[in-house]
């Protein structure tokens, strides 16, 4: 998917080739990524603009403005990261900025430092408190695996559809419970 | 309940605590008549961890909008025409033109809203409302009482958590019951409940 290079022993990716590439024209980026064996690493003091695709799990410290579609990888974009662009991936984990609509194939989690303007698709959806997030989430669960969720969704649901089914005695009605 | 701690080593920030409250409204309002149908919820409150957590396990679009963080509540213009109180509400909901709510969260955003600007927001969200639409609330018994600023989520089909809300402390318009209804056109209110700490639980139905 990208031009790789192997990372050097202090992990680092971006910072020597910082220069350069803030020199680069913007819509012509320069290879940005580093092979780290099992994931591409955009790192903090790049900026890409354009579209993404591959076939490796993909995590982003820097500027991305374009789509991301990684349909079966899993993308991560990490706290330093800016992210402008449509994603598509199995799993994307966000922990950055992040402006556009999020296709998270088995599920999309945003954690507390996130911040993310746009629509969620995915089966499951996980954020935590603090993050900010404007927009809609689509879930629909029946994806999931009942092994996969966690014990107190488990729980949850018995609960739901205890009260549901209560409440449906009552009135005939009620909100069913996946 | 303070979130932030000064110490004797500087100031330590301490995550807000969290309690949870039986709510006697919510099973009705997760009872009515979805069938197992994709429903679409507008949260206009802060995104909450354990909200998510729930709708999660229904097939469901969750919308969701931070009206506590909005300027429009933070610094209010107050020589906005209707008319532009509505756009400035269009604009910061950001709902599509098809988007049908089955579920409104409104937590207690009435009471940081004035009288112009509840009439400004719903009619931004008439468009959007079925007969079938259901909300939930908290109002104020009366004007003059003193609220703290709470965040909420739900923990539960009958039960809400509550946790003091990060933000700095907005402007308060409490309205009791009978004026609150007065600026809402869209809704009645269908059932309501008298909590501990002055703020009155309301379930509220279409009036369209």
């Amino acid at each position: 998917m990208f031009e790789k290079r192997k990372a050097d022993k202090q992990g680092s990716l971006g910072a020597q080739k910082n220069t350069e590439l803030q020199n680069a024209p913007v819509g012509q980026p320069k290879a940005t990524t580093t092979n780290t064996g099992e994931k591409a690493v955009i790192g903090a003091g790049i900026k890409i603009n354009g579209d993404i695709t591959g076939n490796e799990n993909l995590v982003i410290r820097g500027k991305v403005e374009g789509k991301i579609n990684l349909g079966s990888n899993e993308v991560e974009i990490e706290d330093s990261a800016q992210v402008t662009a449509d994603i598509t991936a199995k799993v994307v984990k966000i922990s950055g900025n992040v402006q556009g609509d999020i296709i998270g194939k088995e599920k999309v989690v945003i954690s507390k430092s996130g911040n993310v303007r746009g629509n969620i698709i995915a089966p499951r959806v996980t954020l935590e408190d603090g993050a900010k997030f404007k927009g809609s989430i689509d879930m629909d669960p029946s994806d999931k695996a009942a092994a996969g969720l966690p014990l107190s969704s488990k729980q949850n649901t018995e609960k739901v559809k205890a009260v549901a089914d209560n409440t449906q005695r009552e009135s005939s009605l009620g909100l069913k419970s996946r | 309940m303070n979130s932030v701690a000064d110490t004797a080593m500087g100031s330590a920030v301490i995550a807000p605590k969290e309690w949870s409250q039986a709510s006697q409204l919510f099973p009705t309002l997760f009872g009515q008549p979805y069938m197992g149908r994709k429903i679409t919820v507008l949260d206009i409150g802060a995104a909450r961890q354990r909200t998510v957590a729930f709708f999660s396990q229904f097939k469901c679009r969750l919308h969701i909008v931070d009206l506590y963080s909005a300027d429009l509540l933070k610094q209010p213009v107050t020589e906005m025409s209707p008319t532009e109180l509505q756009l400035a509400f269009k604009q910061l909901l950001g709902l599509n033109r098809q988007s049908a709510i089955d579920i409104c969260l409104f937590w207690d955003i009435f009471n940081y809203l004035d009288p112009a600007q509840i009439k400004a927001l719903c009619m931004v969200l008439k468009p959007h409302l079925h007969r079938g639409t259901r909300a939930h609330g908290f109002g104020s018994r009366n004007s003059e009482i003193m609220l703290a600023d709470l965040e909420y989520s739900i923990q539960d089909a009958d039960s809400f958590g509550v946790t003091q809300r990060r933000l700095n402390r907005l402007p308060c318009h409490p309205l009791p019951q009978a004026k609150l209804i007065q600026h809402m056109s869209i809704f009645s209110i269908d059932r309501g409940t008298l909590l501990a700490d002055g703020r009155q639980e309301m379930l509220l139905k279409s009036s369209l």
